[in-house]
């Protein structure tokens, strides 16, 4: 068994940004912080991130300007606080194709790509529908699809057909027709139990633990697919970890700073270290480190 | 939205169709090629697009549909499109994004302000 030692590096946040869409029906109860992050693993024979932020440029300036974005840093800034770099990373991973998860591929300019084949295959599709219903299709622009292209000629793209280990212990699980059509997470089975990178699948842990909904899941406040299916797949997602739901990383989750070993930097920006394999140092700074 | 704002929306949201759905073909591995009537179609459509105070934009158009069509006649012809040809295309691509944005905004779903705004 391989065995990964785990972090979330937050690379950007959104300050006051609406509950409602993070948790389906809070309408009108205000904004909360939303941290933008990706996980980043490292074992002996890889250094793989799952997700990777975006480029703060052109597409990725506007939207998140729009959004509200703040703080953006690039992986020579953040990655670089564990120790890493860019480069060095082999595998990404990606649980699907919005800008603030896929559209920094190129700045990681060595690494093969895994993605769901129905992530880009419901593009094709959308070709064939009228105007009226490109709705569909306005989450993701031509420059992704193009440079997945110019992965797949340098033989580092792989697309997905359902579920796959990846990397020796670390499996992609579809989660399709949720938050997107060709969504996924990613799982690991290693020596301190089991750990479930959620994608977009689940933004906050208040979903699975419903406090104010009796007990109930709450699913995500935006899907391209069914809350049918977001309902259905935080159950699999709940059942894979035993109801520990601490065990499911949500990367927009600003809990994560205080339920894990966390180090917050001069720029506010935090570095969640989630597990070590074992024998791995901490790689968190000693200084101002929580919990 | 003026005539010729709105006509800018068209091509632009023509382009950006086509070249998703290519892009996503070429990903996939396969060869666009239904693809290059249309985008030959855009093309001549671009040809005679004028008006409004903008000439950039237009010639943006005319430049992404060009690139689009390249692009395709390379994957047809060689069953996979260049480094070159697939970086001209995203070029031309961010340009009259770009460019269009100015005009009629972002249209990217889920795209809202997060704060103050009000109906």
């Amino acid at each position: 068994m391989s065995d990964y030692s785990i972090w979330i590096v937050e690379y950007a946040r959104v300050v006051h940004y609406p509950v409602s869409g993070v948790l389906y029906g809070r309408h009108n109860q205000g904004t909360l912080v939303l941290p933008y992050g990706y996980a980043v693993l490292h074992s002996d024979e890889h250094l793989a991130i799952v997700d990777c932020g975006f480029d703060n440029a052109e597409f990725g300036k506007v939207l998140a300007d729009t959004y509200g974005v703040t703080d953006w840093q690039p992986p020579e800034v953040v990655l670089p606080r564990i120790g890493f770099s860019p480069e060095d990373v082999d595998t990404l991973i990606l649980t699907h194709n919005h800008f603030d998860h896929a559209g920094g591929i190129d700045l990681f300019p060595n690494a093969h790509v895994y993605l769901q084949e129905r992530e880009v295959a419901r593009y094709m599709w959308a070709r064939g529908l009228p105007d009226r219903l490109q709705w569909l299709t306005t989450a993701v622009d031509p420059d992704l699809m193009l440079a997945l292209a110019q992965r797949l000629k340098d033989g580092r793209l792989t697309l997905l057909d359902g579920e796959r280990e990846v990397l020796p212990g670390v499996r992609c699980v579809p989660a399709h027709d949720t938050h997107t059509a060709g969504s996924q997470y990613v799982t690991l089975d290693q020596h301190d139990g089991r750990w479930l990178l959620c994608g977009d699948n689940c933004y906050v842990w208040e979903g699975f633990v419903g406090s104010q909904e009796g007990g109930q899941f709450v699913p995500i406040g935006l899907a391209f697919g069914s809350m049918e299916r977001c309902v259905l797949t935080m159950e699999d997602m709940f059942q894979y970890v035993g109801g520990e739901i601490h065990r499911i990383i949500p990367f927009h989750e600003q809990e994560l700073w205080s339920k894990y070993p966390t180090h917050t930097f001069e720029d506010g920006l935090h570095v969640a270290e989630i597990t070590l394999a074992p024998g791995a140092a901490s790689r968190l700074p000693a200084a101002r480190t929580t919990a | 939205m003026s005539e010729p704002a709105s006509v800018l929306n068209d091509l632009y949201g023509r382009e950006r169709q086509l070249l998703l759905a290519v892009g996503a073909s070429l990903a996939m591995g396969d060869v666009p090629s239904g693809a290059l009537a249309e985008a030959e179609r855009l093309a001549a459509d671009c040809e005679s697009a004028a008006g409004g105070g903008l000439d950039e934009h237009f010639d943006a158009c005319r430049e992404g549909a060009a690139r689009l069509v390249e692009l395709v006649e390379d994957a047809c012809a060689h069953g996979t499109s260049s480094r070159a040809r697939l970086e001209a295309a995203r070029a031309s691509h961010r340009r009259l994004r770009r460019l269009v944005w100015d005009v009629t905004g972002c249209e990217y779903v889920p795209c809202a302000k997060t704060e103050g705004v009000t109906r």
